[in-house]
């Protein structure tokens, strides 16, 4: 792999993004900083402000997500300036991948900022450190690269960024719905979809979650650790390929 | 400097886009590409350019085949459809971005950039690309072709969207880099083709109508009403071969 196509890609797509990282790392900020607010006039205990606090999380990854690389897979193709680009003598795995990398970066202000105010807010509310944060952290890193690399494949067989930007979104917001119909209703665990596995983040951060709650509409199952890193890995092998091949072979 | 097609075809949605068509141009110098459009003029720069894949037949740029798109493009630099620069990047961070996919040194960048900032006058470097009109985005992407100081060069109506003065400059650094370079270019500028290119090819429907000296081929069919008249007659069907 050459690096200094990499690497140009890669500042080029983090310098596309700026705007985003930054506008998000604000909202990140403004969420937890009311949602704390909230914790102390509802009176919430440690385990609903932990678990409310990785729900959040949780949809953050796919809000932003799916703002951030719904243009990766799609706009050189949909937008002139590709004619530039893809007729370069560059390795075409190499810009997708860079990319990709790139949008996974920017990801990180948002989710460090949101975990660091989250843990702040909680030890200071309640004098402990939430409950498996370094892991949830981790888990959260993993579903945020399997996200990209979702509403990017999506991109790559898209006519422009609408599609992927759509999907992401319906995914990340409907998601509780779906896990209502297929757990509450139908007693199946969506291990098939991809948000469900990225519901560890918030279930591994309380104790009295278990992995199937009857008394729950939206998460009736919340999966293991172990299942929740099958799901996020599998995604993540098949879109990557998705994203690498639809963009190799595609022409213009 | 050589670029060969041999029996290429292309279909696109069913539609024959490209029917065998070959020819090959080599030495330094300008070779226009004509024909109306939907001729396959576009398309036939796509495939030189791997942004489109032929489906039968070969192409080759200095003898190596462009399925090794990464080695053929090496010394090839390409100008097609109406590419526009990132609205987000300064001129300069573009030009530097360009020049990093290429793999060149940051030296040789700041040379060319400061060559070709000489040579295009380019606005203030410094200036986001989105702000940029028309003609100074498309001076951009020009800048962006002639960064690498490639062998060859595909330049698909170079000079499109440019007022008579930008169009002026742009033929003027061509004219100039065609003594040393081979510059395959479309046009639908007949003036612009005569004053530049030393020989022409000429395609229609999907198919290599004419191809041969400027001169001859304006004698041959333009029948001494000049180059115009004689691609008139080419696309209009009243050449005789």
């Amino acid at each position: 792999m050459k690096t200094k196509p990499f690497l140009t890609f890669f500042t080029a797509q983090m310098r596309l993004l700026r705007s985003q990282i930054v506008a998000f790392t604000v909202l990140s900020v403004i969420l937890v900083a009311g949602f704390s607010f909230l914790a102390v006039k509802g009176n919430f205990g440690m385990n609903e402000f932990s678990e409310s606090l990785g729900l959040i999380i949780w949809i953050m990854i796919g809000l932003i997500g799916s703002n951030l690389s719904a243009e990766t897979g799609v706009s050189d193709f949909s937008e002139k300036t590709g004619m530039l680009i893809l007729s370069q003598p560059v390795d075409r795995r190499l810009i997708i991948l860079s990319k990709i990398l790139a949008c996974f970066a920017a990801m990180l202000l948002p989710l460090i900022v949101i975990y660091a105010a989250g843990l702040t807010a909680g030890f200071l509310l309640y004098g402990h450190i939430i409950f498996n944060a370094i892991l949830s952290f981790g888990i959260s890193l993993l579903y945020t690269l399997s996200f990209i690399a979702f509403v990017t494949g999506i991109g790559t067989v898209s006519k422009n960024k609408s599609t992927p930007l759509s999907v992401g979104l319906t995914v990340s917001l409907l998601a509780v719905f779906v896990f209502a119909v297929f757990g509450k209703l139908l007693g199946i665990e969506p291990w098939f979809f991809l948000p469900y596995g990225g519901l560890a983040i918030s279930g591994i951060m309380t104790s009295s979650i278990l992995h199937i709650n009857p008394g729950n509409f939206f998460f009736y199952y919340v999966p293991y650790v172990w299942e929740a890193l099958v799901i996020i890995l599998i995604y993540l092998a098949i879109f990557l390929a998705v994203s690498v091949i639809a963009y190799s072979k595609r022409q213009i | 400097m050589e670029i060969s097609v041999k029996n290429v075809v292309k279909t696109f949605d069913g539609k024959l886009v490209l029917d065998s068509i070959s020819f090959d141009v080599n030495g330094t110098g300008i070779v226009g590409y004509l024909g109306p459009n939907g001729a396959g003029k576009t398309t036939t720069f796509k495939i030189l350019t791997n942004l489109a894949k032929a489906d039968s037949g070969e192409v080759r740029i200095n003898g190596i085949d462009t399925k090794d798109y990464r080695k053929a493009l090496l010394n090839v630099s390409s100008l097609v459809g109406n590419p526009e620069p990132y609205d987000d990047m300064t001129i300069k961070e573009f030009l530097e971005f360009i020049g990093g996919i290429r793999s060149m040194s940051r030296k040789k960048v700041e040379e060319r950039i400061s060559v070709l900032k000489k040579d295009l006058a380019l606005d203030d470097l410094n200036k986001n690309c989105g702000v940029l009109s028309k003609g100074n985005k498309q001076r951009v992407v020009i800048a962006a072709v002639l960064l690498p100081d490639t062998d060859i060069l595909l330049l698909d109506e170079p000079t499109n969207g440019l007022d008579p003065v930008e169009a002026y400059d742009i033929k003027r650094i061509l004219k100039k880099i065609g003594k040393k370079k081979l510059i395959l270019l479309s046009s639908h500028i007949m003036e612009e083709v005569k004053e530049l290119c030393r020989d022409i090819i000429v395609i229609d429907n999907g198919r290599i109508i004419a191809y041969g000296k400027t001169k001859s081929i304006e004698r041959k069919f333009g029948k001494g009403r000049g180059l115009e008249r004689a691609y008139i007659n080419l696309v209009m069907g009243k050449h005789e071969n």
